[in-house]
């Protein structure tokens, strides 16, 4: 079942409708393996949407299907309409059991933290080195219930004043990217000791609703869209052509859409030109307007100490700990800098994409293993299944499967794992006599603690599986009676 | 672990065999680094190559040596730290001064602030090893089902500081603690900080993994409990001796109070129930009788609000307090109860024996009656207001009072009457010159009294006798008082308590009515008006309370005769069916009568009028022997005596007695007193209405209640047979029970007897154990009930 309205949504982009189509098509016939082939870096632009496949595959029934959906963000939320569709729509009364009983456990959906941090951003930029004023006028400011109201607002005048981060400003906003590029004389530097930066202020123009303006900075933080009064509609359409927010004019032109969220478009746009850029121009890196450098191999990235301590907590105590990095002086063209001595550029680019976009779409096979270590080091889970995927989805392994499998196995990366040993049960005959394979059936074997003389070997029992799905019956047993052959020989019963 | 960047084919690098020797590197650096952090000095420390190094070791497979080194080269630091901090600082006993020298306390702080610091200094140290430590925590800890670094690092600092077996810090620890607790509560002012820090830092560290308390649970607040016991259990003893109840509870409220700013300052939360209840227990639970001995009674009658609202909050917090208030505060209202039934039940005896002049009797018995309402209704508005007050208006307490009130008003046997005379007094004179709201304050009040009656038909009967009377002699004061009266007992107990009550009322309107046709019926032409002005009454014998048989005989002057039959041809002309009997008893007459000096008019009961009639006719001088005028007018006796006396004896002596006594005697003489004279030109002659009952009279009326309740129970028990037609005796007696409640509260055993009864007149059967109604009865009931 395909419904038409799902695919328009994708109009702009013809090659990803093809492989939405086939994506269904996957979805239909319950193969989950291809459905996981198809949750690549591209495809998972539809995560948002995932929830919508949800709906469609009821029509088939697939409980593997459902459920991987729901372990990897699709949503079934019980007030929504899509929600309530999925769950009339459930075919078997299992189905619809995995359906409500993930209704209330906390499906990982992973690009939450991702939401969250920015949320925080906007709701505490002064813990958060805000680094710009923005000063609003207004004859009486309407508090929105909103937690802006946290940090000190001087009313000096009619002058309320907001605080923000310019480079968040400068991605999401064409205006402002615009403005503070362009009017650097108009821009009040203040220097504070506090601070190791300097803090700008900004005017916004009087002809600027208050109530509007918080919206739309809201919009620009978390990319959610909120309610506003209906008189200051109007107000709110001419503010955001004002400030080329298409998306948000769009939505608020259609007042029946205002309470959505919407979460793609951020992930889109709140990409940030932190750039692969080797050489010290100075005038370019105004641009994103960062506060500090990582230096990795002798080149220099500018980052934003924001971006970097709230989505890690390993850069968090690295930046702001009490050791000797969060307290260095070393500083590189005016900002503090600091050095990672074990990382690659093309590495940490990929670790810097993850960090400020969430998403990591420019992996590149021959980077995908050390990316996937690295990542592991430095705790993010995410960016390791990302990592992860791009080794599976390679039609053969990279050199060393053995140690490719090893590393699966200390890093508990069970797709890796899985990966490998269909690996192996493809090649059997190939290993089956190599003594590196042995080894690991050896290890296998003595990872279960206390094991018996008889007893599992996790890696003879995904072996079994892998042959089972792959062999009809003789062929089957040939296999096994070969891999039994090899035990005996090891002297192991499984 | 270096990185390559291959170029082409990918390889995945080959990991290095791990050498032990690169393993001592790494742990030893690690080592070094968490000594650095004790010494503070983290600030020369690189995280990244830490945290690099605990990975690598995690990753070799070197998790547990790592944690386990980890996890000895803290002990090792606290156990100096032990050695050199916290042993030096124990405080110094101090056994000269027993109660809480400064001296001591200071050390106690001392100590306690030492630990402070040292716990501080720990957990920010282990804040910074969990920060390198962290891949080992994500990878290795769950696996290996040991606790995070930093559980391990507060567990460490129990095992070895908190509860260290080398030292005995903890029980410094908890003595310094139980001993500033103790100052507090002896009024000395204490480092609050330094044990609240303490504190805290108990309730950090879990006692075991199992129990999951903390060690705050498991060894301070055991401890603490048991010393508060103690010392609040001497504390109970000490205060009880030296203050009355008062004071005493606003002692106990103030430890109470204390004890818990205590747990908000510095206690945790968890121990708030358990504390609270030791002193409950101790200075309440124990003491509940004995702060109602001490007390409770002059708080009562002194109208202590404040000490009785103190000591209602004070007693609901222990189970059982109040219950005991309860009772004790019920047990005084039926002590004042019955003080007052006893003033009354003196007076009473004391008036009646003693002169035999029935009428100041009669006064007397009024005042008394009117008196013990008043002062029911007073201690009634007193406990209200301490119910109000104090009490905010427990509804349990509510009942309780009730249930006194009720017990001892109907413990006085007279009471009915009393609550009756009371409102016939209102409704005389009292309550003249009131608002309509104070009318109805009063009339509420004894109405509240009234509800306490289990016999309300005595009332009723009394009320009737009262009510008649008032409207004869039209003693009420106003007419929508009575109105108002009747109203509210008709809410009270349903209409039929009040049917003849309003018949009354009817039956002086329509005689009002009856007059005025009269008056025009005797102006027709050719009538012979009587030489008297007649003005009658009619009432309907059913409605009124007197016995149609027993109405006393009077013989009329023919003149009279004339006069009556006029009437009676009028009546009888206009209402068939009717029979008029005249009752010389009731009413009254208008005499002018000459005496030697002027004329007067006099008001005078009918039978006195017909008695002084008969000296018209007397030559002057002669006088009439009381066996004459017996004989003459056909008065009963006892009528015969009174008029005679409210004529010879009393105040205005219109005869002259021979010979002058105060009662009359069968060979008396009257004279007419043509002397007589008074100040007044209309004389009113009371004839001793009685107002309260001789003890003939009130045995009288309860004859005739126990006579009317005895038809009720038959009318009851028929009734309910009818309707159930079989029924088993217990039952039967409590279903009779339950109907005739409104009215009285019957005894079991006459309504065995009137069972008993109907079964000989054949109303009911026996059958087996229960008792059958056969339809014989059916006729026999509508009979019945038109004579009850």
């Amino acid at each position: 079942m395909v419904s038409s309205s799902v695919v328009s949504q994708f109009e702009d982009d013809t090659k990803t409708k093809e492989r939405f189509k086939e994506l269904l098509e996957a979805c239909r016939s319950g193969d989950l393996e291809k459905f996981e082939i198809f949750r690549c870096p591209s495809t998972l632009l539809m995560n948002g949407n995932v929830r919508l496949f949800t709906a469609h595959v009821y029509g088939n029934g697939h409980y593997t299907v459902v459920s991987f959906l729901l372990e990897n963000g699709a949503k079934c939320e019980s007030e929504t309409f899509e929600g309530e569709r999925c769950l009339y729509g459930a075919l078997t009364a299992k189905i619809r059991g995995l359906l409500l009983t993930y209704k209330f456990t906390k499906a990982v959906d992973e690009s939450q933290s991702y939401r969250n941090v920015l949320a925080r951003l906007y709701d505490n930029p002064l813990e958060h080195f805000s680094d710009i004023t923005l000063k609003v006028r207004s004859s009486s400011f309407p508090i929105m219930a909103t937690n802006n109201i946290n940090y000190e607002r001087l009313y000096s005048g009619n002058i309320v004043e907001l605080y923000a981060h310019r480079f968040i400003l400068c991605a999401r906003c064409p205006y402002f990217s615009e403005r503070l590029n362009t009017r650097n004389n108009n821009q009040h530097h203040q220097f504070s000791s506090n601070d190791q930066h300097h803090r700008v202020s900004f005017e916004i123009s009087q002809a600027v609703d208050p109530t509007c303006f918080q919206a739309v900075l809201r919009y620009i933080y978390t990319s959610k869209v909120v309610q506003i009064p209906e008189r200051l509609f109007i107000k709110m359409v001419d503010l955001c052509q004002l400030f080329g927010l298409k998306n948000l004019r769009k939505k608020y032109t259609n007042k029946s859409a205002v309470s959505k969220l919407s979460t793609s478009q951020l992930d889109k746009e709140l990409q940030l030109e932190i750039d692969r850029f080797s050489d010290n121009n100075s005038s370019e890196h105004q641009k994103p307007y960062p506060d500090m450098y990582l230096r990795v191999e002798n080149t220099l990235y500018p980052c934003h100490r924001v971006m970097l301590s709230t989505r890690s907590e390993y850069f968090n105590i690295l930046l702001n700990g009490p050791f000797a990095e969060g307290l260095s002086k070393t500083k590189e063209y005016d900002l503090p800098t600091i050095t990672l001595s074990k990382c690659t550029c093309e590495v940490l680019e990929l670790i810097l994409e993850f960090i400020y976009t969430d998403k990591c779409e420019k992996i590149l096979p021959n980077v995908a293993y050390e990316l996937l270590v690295t990542a592991d080091m430095f705790l993010f889970d995410r960016l390791k299944t990302l990592a992860a995927i791009v080794l599976t989805n390679q039609k053969g392994p990279i050199d060393d499967i053995y140690e490719l499998m090893r590393k699966a196995i200390d890093l508990k990366i069970d797709r890796l794992e899985q990966y490998c040993c269909r690996w192996f049960a493809e090649h059997l005959k190939d290993v089956l006599h190599d003594e590196r394979f042995l080894n690991l059936v050896k290890e296998s074997a003595q990872s279960i603690q206390n094991r018996q003389a008889t007893d599992t070997i996790p890696l003879i029992d995904d072996l079994r599986y892998w042959l089972a799905k792959k062999h009809r019956e003789a062929e089957y047993n040939r296999k096994l009676a070969q891999i039994d052959a090899i035990l005996e020989q090891l002297d192991l019963d499984a | 672990m270096s990185a390559k960047r291959p170029k082409g084919k990918i390889k995945v690098p080959k990991k290095p065999n791990p050498t032990d020797s690169q393993f001592n590197d790494n742990w030893e650096r690690l080592a070094q680094a968490i000594r650095e952090i004790h010494k503070k000095n983290a600030s020369i420390l690189s995280f990244e190559e830490l945290y690099r190094n605990a990975y690598n070791m995690v990753l070799h497979k070197n998790g547990d040596k790592l944690y386990n080194g980890v996890r000895e080269v803290i002990t090792q630091h606290l156990e100096e730290v032990a050695q050199a901090q916290i042993v030096p600082a124990f405080p110094v006993s101090d056994a000269s001064t027993s109660h809480g020298g400064t001296a001591n306390g200071a050390s106690g702080a001392s100590f306690l602030k030492v630990l402070k610091s040292v716990w501080e200094d720990h957990t920010t140290c282990m804040l910074m090893i969990r920060d390198i430590l962290m891949y080992m925590d994500r990878v290795y800890v769950k696996t290996a089902s040991v606790p995070l670094v930093y559980d391990l690092g507060l567990d460490l600092f129990r095992d070895t500081i908190v509860r260290s077996p080398n030292y005995s810090i903890q029980d410094h620890l908890l003595n310094v603690l139980l001993q500033q607790i103790h100052f507090e509560r002896e009024n000395d002012i204490i480092d609050r900080s330094a044990v609240k820090a303490a504190m805290e830092m108990l309730l950090q560290l879990t006692d075991s993994p199992q129990t999951g308390d903390t060690v705050y649970a498991a060894d301070f607040e055991k401890k603490f409990l048991e010393t508060s016991k103690d010392y609040y259990n001497l504390e109970g003893q000490t205060l009880v001796e030296k203050y009355d109840a008062p004071e005493y509870m606003k002692k106990v409220e103030k430890r109470l109070n204390e004890e818990e700013q205590r747990i908000n300052n510095y206690l945790s939360q968890t121990t708030e129930p358990g504390i609270r209840s030791i002193v409950e227990e101790q200075l309440i639970s124990k003491h509940l009788k004995t702060m109602e001995n001490s007390g409770l009674i002059p708080m009562l009658n002194n109208e202590k609000m404040d000490d009785l609202a103190r000591m209602y909050k004070l007693f609901s917090r222990v189970q059982q307090g109040h219950e005991e208030m309860k009772s004790a505060v019920s047990a005084h209202i039926r002590e004042l109860g019955k003080a007052i039934n006893e003033t009354v039940t003196s007076a009473t005896t004391t008036g009646e024996g003693g002169s035999s002049n029935a009428g100041d009797n009669r006064s007397t018995g009024t005042v008394i009656a009117i008196r013990w309402v008043q002062e029911v209704l007073d201690l009634k508005d007193k406990f209200d207001k301490v119910l109000g007050h104090a009490l905010m208006n427990d509804k349990s307490f509510q009942t309780s009072f009730n249930e006194a009130f009720g017990d001892f008003i109907n413990k006085n046997p007279k009471s009915p009457e009393f609550i009756s005379l009371f409102i016939d007094e209102n409704l005389k004179k009292g309550l003249k010159g009131k608002t309509e709201e104070e009318v109805d304050n009063v009339l509420d009040k004894t109405l509240t009294l009234f509800r306490f009656i289990t016999e309300k038909d005595v009332f009723e009967r009394y009320y009737k006798q009262h009510l008649a009377r008032r409207l004869l002699n039209q003693r009420s004061v106003s007419d929508d008082a009575e109105r108002g009266m009747i109203g509210k007992l008709k809410s009270e107990c349903g209409y039929q308590f009040t049917t003849k009550l309003e018949g009354m009322f009817n039956d002086m309107r329509i005689s009002n009515d009856t007059m005025v046709d009269f008056k025009d019926f005797l102006d027709k032409p050719d009538m012979d008006r009587p030489r008297m002005d007649l003005s009658v009454t009619v009432l309907t014998s059913t409605f009124w309370p007197m016995n149609l048989a027993a109405s006393p005989r009077c013989n009329f002057p023919a003149e009279i005769t004339k006069a009556c039959e006029t009437f009676q041809k009028f009546y009888l002309g206009r209402h068939s069916g009717r029979r008029l009997t005249w009752q010389a008893q009731m009413g009254n007459a208008d005499i002018r009568a000459t005496f030697k000096s002027r004329k007067h008019d006099i008001n005078v009961s009918t039978c006195a009028m017909v008695i002084l009639l008969m000296f018209n006719n007397l030559p002057d001088g002669q006088n009439l022997s009381y066996e004459q005028i017996k004989g003459e007018t056909d008065i009963p006796e006892a009528e015969l005596k009174r008029n005679l006396q409210s004529l010879a004896c009393a105040k205005y002596k219109i005869l002259v007695k021979e010979p002058k006594s105060k009662e009359i005697n069968a060979d008396d003489k009257f004279l007419f007193n043509k002397d007589f004279s008074a100040p007044l030109q209309r004389i009113k002659i009371q004839t001793v209405a009685s107002k309260i009952e001789t003890e003939g009279e009130r045995k009288d009326t309860r004859e005739k209640v126990e006579e009317a309740r005895k038809h009720q129970t038959e009318a009851a028990i028929v009734r309910i047979m009818k309707d159930r037609k079989t029924m088993e005796h217990n039952n039967l007696i409590a279903e009779v029970t339950r109907q005739l409640q409104p009215r009285f509260v019957p005894n079991p055993a006459m309504i065995k007897k009137r069972i008993e009864a109907l079964i000989d007149r054949e109303y009911l059967e026996r059958a087996g154990d229960r008792l059958e109604c056969s339809l014989l009865s059916v006729m026999l009931i509508f009979e019945f009930r038109l004579f009850s």
